[in-house]
């Protein structure tokens, strides 16, 4: 049965004389506002009672809201700030003596990824909503089941650890978000958390990043910020971090700041010591390398390689001392000239390589047309070398007989650059018309992948001996 | 240990300790299971007074230590809210029934707190008009009987740790379900349903 108000007024009142008889003035005196607060209406507001705070508890609720998205669950803790100002009215400092991350949704509503990620933003959310008050107090420590919602040492953990993530009111943050490259289950919880809680989004593309965005119902505005206007908006964005906003940095799709001009942002957010942390994402490169197959213990990612033909071969001529795997993007406008004559010389085996490569890599890259492409593996075992004439038609200079007297060549010399000062003596021919496109393995057959994705990914496997490779 | 404040200072970011000086079946259903109880009263006739005993006496020991508060100002945070319950003298408090007394793991809490630099608010365990695990004791029918001893619990935790710098506050009752008036009727309050997550 509940008590009528006037039995808890005595109780507090008797019990307030208590404490301040038995301690001072020092400890608070804390009263339940039992989900009702206005009931106490001003009750030990006076002047007289000192030290005396109000408690709310947050970590229910009986409100029947949608909250299987991130809009419902701002409808939520907006609610939630109204309840705490309602609990204000009553002329006391308002704590929270309990709240969680747990949302009112049964388990069906939702896959258990995307109930951990609302329950990231209903935290931060709330952490927001609690920052004013003197105290809050998350439901509970520990639980012997680890309940993901209910247990701080879960629950809170990233919001701990995570610098200054969203706790510090006022201090800015520079957010460099890697973003999922196809698969939109890629985008971790943490991700689409910092991605809500930015105050704006640098992108290269806004229509690209829009996309992604409503994918997961967030909506904060977005900045574009791509290679042409970066100078100009780095300081903008530096006042803006500066003045306590948080600035999420993403590109298209991947990580930002790899192959793009992103780093010059990070370099001038750190120069200005301001704070910068990276939210990892998937990224191109390592899911090529990881797919590729070839030994990647040490690989040297270039990146773009020069559009003109022959600096490009120059650069390509410079590379050949990485001991590692050689990993470039290229755009296939570029390179399909080569990788046609490569398909040439593979005499039709090009093609059935391709469905295995793409089934490989599964989903990669099914949302993002923009990604598809060709990634070709160099090997080490034999190269098949080909000349590309001024007319810009290839030609291959290496037919299949050609080809086993190279591998034959390699067995003692396996240095790549070796080889390709044997291949000019070879064929008489001068090193600035040798292009090398494609590979075969030691029998012949073609180790070149094709159509992953736009950016064209030539891996080249290194020999074991340092110094000879390319 | 290293403390790091991550959190902004002047305020007490903090957790609950619930589920340690009583029990509570979604923080440790294990203690619960297979006795068929959900709630402390219901476990104590299932056990029986003296395996009950020993199963919170054990509990207790163990489930929060000096370490927890180690790595609770490891995390950043400077406050505990530590429900103590109305029968936390035992038998030298207030009629306890077959409740087991907890007032040297207060003051455990208390040193512990008092060492990492944690404020601790203590929250007097009774739920005044709230359906609670005391529900079957008849201080919830008296309210005069629930007054009575609630006071005596409050004063003698006041003058126990008053000069204590971890002690921040006291809470003078938990769940509170207030008597609400709708128009010229009176109803009860609605604490609120439990989270699906919690039901059994």
């Amino acid at each position: 049965m509940a008590p009528p108000v006037h039995f808890l007024r005595n109780y507090y009142r008797e019990a307030y004389e208590l404490v301040r008889a038995a301690a001072g003035t020092d400890p608070v005196v804390i009263m339940p506002d039992g989900g009702h607060p206005t009931v106490l209406r001003r009750f030990m507001a006076q002047s007289r009672y000192v030290n005396v705070w109000l408690d709310c508890h947050l970590d229910r609720t009986s409100l029947k809201l949608d909250v299987t998205g991130p809009a419902g669950v701002r409808n939520l803790v907006a609610k939630t700030r109204g309840r705490i100002a309602d609990a204000k009215r009553c002329g006391m400092p308002v704590m929270v003596g309990t709240w969680s991350a747990s949302l009112p949704m049964p388990d069906s509503a939702m896959t258990p990824e995307g109930r951990i990620a609302l329950e990231r933003i209903y935290t931060s959310e709330q952490l927001g909503a609690y920052e004013k008050l003197p105290a809050w107090f998350f439901q509970t420590w520990k639980t012997s089941g680890l309940l993901v919602s209910w247990d701080a040492r879960l629950a809170l953990a990233t919001f701990e650890r995570g610098n200054a993530l969203v706790t510090m009111p006022g201090e800015g943050i520079l957010s460099v978000v890697g973003t999922p490259i196809g698969n939109l289950s890629d985008a971790s919880p943490r991700v689409l958390d910092v991605l809500a809680r930015a105050d704006v989004i640098l992108c290269e593309d806004t229509r690209v990043t829009g996309k992604l965005l409503s994918a997961f119902g967030i909506h904060v505005s977005m900045q574009r910020c791509d290679e042409n206007v970066m100078a100009e908006r780095i300081a903008p964005t530096l006042t803006r971090i500066a003045a306590g906003e948080r600035v999420a940095f993403v590109s298209d799709a991947g990580m930002p700041g790899v192959s793009d001009p992103g780093q010059r942002l990070v370099d001038a957010a750190l120069d200005a010591g301001l704070p910068v942390e990276v939210v990892p994402g998937p990224s191109a490169v390592t899911c090529a390398v990881a797919a590729s197959g070839i030994a990647c213990e040490h690989f040297f990612f270039e990146g773009f390689l020069p559009r003109r033909r022959a600096a490009q071969l120059e650069r390509l001529r410079e590379l050949t001392g990485i001991p590692g795997a050689l990993v470039v993007y290229e755009s296939p406008r570029r390179v399909s000239a080569t990788l046609a004559v490569v398909a040439r010389n593979a005499a039709g085996k090009l093609e059935t390589r391709e469905p295995k490569l793409t089934s490989h890599l599964g989903g990669l890259l099914e949302a993002n047309a923009r990604l598809t492409g060709h990634l070709v593996i160099f090997h080490r075992h034999a190269y098949e070398v080909v000349s590309e004439s001024h007319d810009h038609t290839t030609t291959p200079l290496v037919g299949d007989e050609q080809v086993g007297t190279i591998a034959e060549h390699k067995v003692g010399n396996p240095g790549v650059r070796a080889l390709t000062q044997d291949i000019p003596n070879l064929l008489g021919i001068i090193w600035d018309d040798i292009y090398i496109g494609g590979a075969t393995d030691s029998k012949g057959g073609v180790l070149t992948h094709g159509l992953i994705n736009e950016d064209v990914l030539l891996a080249y496997d290194a020999p074991e001996s340092p110094g000879k490779g390319i | 240990m290293r403390r790091r404040r991550v959190w902004p200072r002047g305020v007490l970011h903090g957790v609950n300790l619930t589920g340690w000086l009583t029990l509570e079946s979604w923080v440790t259903p294990e203690i619960f299971a297979g006795s068929g109880a959900l709630d402390e009263p219901s476990l104590i006739t299932a056990l029986g007074e003296r395996a009950y005993a020993e199963v919170v006496r054990r509990h207790r020991e163990t489930f929060v230590t000096a370490d927890d508060f180690a790595r609770i100002a490891a995390r950043g945070l400077n406050a505990v809210r530590l429900l103590v319950p109305w029968y936390v003298y035992g038998a030298d408090g207030p009629n306890p029934g077959l409740y087991v007394g907890c007032i040297e793991h207060v003051d455990h809490a208390l040193e512990w707190a008092e060492e990492y630099d944690i404020k601790v608010i203590f929250v007097l365990g009774i739920h005044p008009g709230n359906p609670s695990p005391d529900s079957e004791d008849d201080a919830v029918l008296d309210p005069r009987r629930l007054r009575e001893r609630a006071l005596d619990v409050v004063s003698s935790l006041s003058s126990r740790y008053a000069s204590r710098v971890g002690f921040f506050g006291i809470e003078l009752a938990d769940e509170v379900t207030p008597q609400v008036r709708h128009g010229l009727t009176l109803t009860d309050g609605t604490p609120g349903p439990l989270p699906a997550q919690l039901l059994p």
